[in-house]
């Protein structure tokens, strides 16, 4: 009886549903109607679309906290790809994202304030770089500038070109690398990347 | 015993900001004597963050800005004030950008530098005239539109006689012969012209413009063009195919028409038996790869003779090649001998290591 009374209910609150439904769909159709066939006055819509440079680092944070060259290693590394080798710094997994969300293919550019003698120091250090697509065709590079293969940033204060064209809503990685000797500088690392851009 | 240096570096990186652009990118004017303009930027930053403003580039002498530092998102207006007469002639690009301002920060810190673009045509001094020249793609017999910019980038107005020579393989076959046109310092006259092909054979042309306009030498531009015919030719084929009863075999077509193919399927006939593709679509000039899964099991020897056709709008093409026959049971009967030997290895080790 109670298998009986449940299936009742369950009927009853399909068919108000399919009611509601119904009528709503009614009501809907008689007001679309309405805007059917009748003269209207003619109006102008007027929308300018302005062109827009406009980039957006998803990922602009890179963190790989305190740490130390073992002592029986001459050298540490570590990069934006998850390594570290011969050190306690956390591994880092991504590299910056950049985005271009305007509506204008870009040029990019990119400097740094420091190279490595001046930014990590020691014997032998190497500061790197590496720009890759995320989408396939995302940057095109200037002529004899590769993308996935690591620079080392010889020039501080000078504008390389990154990509010729940044195309529109793609999105590239910005990676780095660094090669930090035993003789380093020591304490917290400074210097400044400066991505410029415009339209390409 | 090993030394434990204990040499503390903190390695760590941030980027104050997260969107940044600028808006419009970029604006386009021509040069005038005394000419006074306003452009207006709308630079976009997070809030709070800082940053200067600064004028780069030809012709940044005669550029003034209403503020040189902003906060967050703002407008900055850029007053051109152009002289009398300059001498850098020709394109002329002006940056307004915007760069974030640093504090006093430790760890690498990312900064973004937003740039406008001001571009000023400076004309040259007399005559001088640069041609863009458009021939579209087409089929024998078509009546194609040969288009030509003509635009004066000298401070003296031209009159422009343009001519048009279609080349083959390096000899002329036909000439194009424009109307004279006069055109003023800066301005640029857009014409064009039908090119009868019913008298040309299909394949790859170029074409030559040539812009007498008074000046030490013509203006030239180039460009190349492909006349079509109804045609779709194989031009690669599988070399080789398994011994078995569903064998792949790739072969490459390519249209030599300049519209769309829609109806073409192919067939092979290997032995006595015939295997056919799904009809598909070709674009103008476009290549495309079919695959036919054929059975090959029956066949003897180790070489076969496969025709293959192709079948589209009413005409074939046709080409017979010489597969290689592979006897993958051959293969398979090899890699289990080898299987078999590595487990013999592994078991004999196992023993020794085990005794």
């Amino acid at each position: 009886m109670r298998r009986v009374n449940l299936f009742f209910f369950l009927s009853l609150v399909i068919f108000i549903s399919s009611a509601v439904f119904l009528i709503g769909t009614y009501s809907s159709l008689i007001k679309l109607s309405k805007f059917t066939g009748g003269a209207v006055d003619s109006s102008v819509i007027n929308l300018t679309i302005e062109e827009s440079v406009l980039i957006n680092f998803t990922v602009d944070n890179i963190n790989w906290g305190i740490g130390f060259v073992f002592g029986n290693a001459s050298y540490s590394f570590v990069d934006t790809l998850g390594n570290v080798v011969n050190g306690t710094w956390d591994p880092v997994s991504s590299g910056f994202v950049i985005e271009n969300i305007g509506n204008l293919n870009l040029s990019l550019n990119f400097s740094t304030g420091k190279n490595a003698e001046s930014f990590i120091g020691g014997t032998a250090p190497s500061y790197k770089y590496r720009i890759s697509n995320i989408e396939s065709g995302a940057c095109i590079p200037p002529s004899g500038f590769n993308l996935d293969e690591f620079y080392e940033i010889l020039s501080p204060d000078t504008s390389t070109q990154i990509c010729e064209s940044f195309l529109i809503g793609k999105s590239i990685v910005f990676d780095l690398s660094l090669t930090i000797p035993s003789n380093s500088l020591i304490g917290n690392l400074s210097d400044e990347i400066s991505i410029s851009f415009e339209q390409a | 015993m090993k030394k434990w240096m204990f040499v503390l570096i903190l390695l760590s990186i941030e980027g104050a900001f997260a969107i940044s652009g600028i808006s419009p990118g970029s604006y386009e004017i021509d040069f005038r004597s005394f000419l006074e303009k306003n452009f207006t930027f709308n630079f976009i930053f997070d809030e709070g963050v800082v940053s200067y403003v600064y004028v780069e580039g030809d012709l940044s002498e005669y550029v003034f800005l209403d503020k040189t530092e902003i906060s967050g998102s703002e407008k900055v207006v850029a007053t051109l004030k152009i002289p009398d007469n300059v001498e850098i002639y020709g394109l002329n690009k002006l940056i307004i950008g915007a760069k974030q301002k640093l504090g006093n920060s430790e760890g690498i810190k990312l900064i973004s530098d937003a740039r406008g673009i001001i571009k000023v045509f400076v004309p040259y001094p007399g005559k001088n005239v640069k041609v863009e020249l458009n021939v579209p793609n087409g089929n024998v017999g078509e009546r194609l539109k040969v288009g030509l910019k003509i635009i004066n980038q000298g401070n003296e107005s031209v009159l422009a006689s343009p001519i048009v020579q279609i080349f083959k393989e390096e000899s002329r076959v036909a000439n194009l012969n424009f109307k004279s046109v006069l055109i003023e310092s800066l301005a640029s006259s857009e014409t064009y012209e039908m090119m009868n092909t019913s008298e040309m054979s299909s394949g790859v042309y170029g074409a030559v413009a040539l812009i007498d306009y008074g000046g030490e030498r013509f203006a030239r531009e180039e460009d190349f063009f492909k006349l079509g015919e109804f045609f779709v030719d194989i031009i690669k084929c599988s070399k080789e195919i398994n011994k078995i009863d569903l064998a792949r075999f790739d072969f490459e077509v390519e249209s030599f028409w300049n519209n769309e193919i829609n109806d073409l399927y192919a067939e092979v006939s290997l032995g006595s038996k015939v295997f056919g593709s799904p009809i598909i679509h070709l674009k103008s000039w476009e290549k495309k790869n079919i695959t036919i899964f054929v059975d090959s099991s029956e066949i003897k020897g180790k070489e076969v003779t496969a025709l293959i056709t192709l079948y589209y709008g009413g005409k074939t093409t046709s080409k017979i090649i010489s597969l290689k026959l592979l006897n993958s049971q051959k293969n398979l009967y090899i890699l289990l001998l080898v299987l078999l030997v590595i487990l013999v290895l592994f078991i004999i080790y196992w023993k020794i290591v085990r005794e």
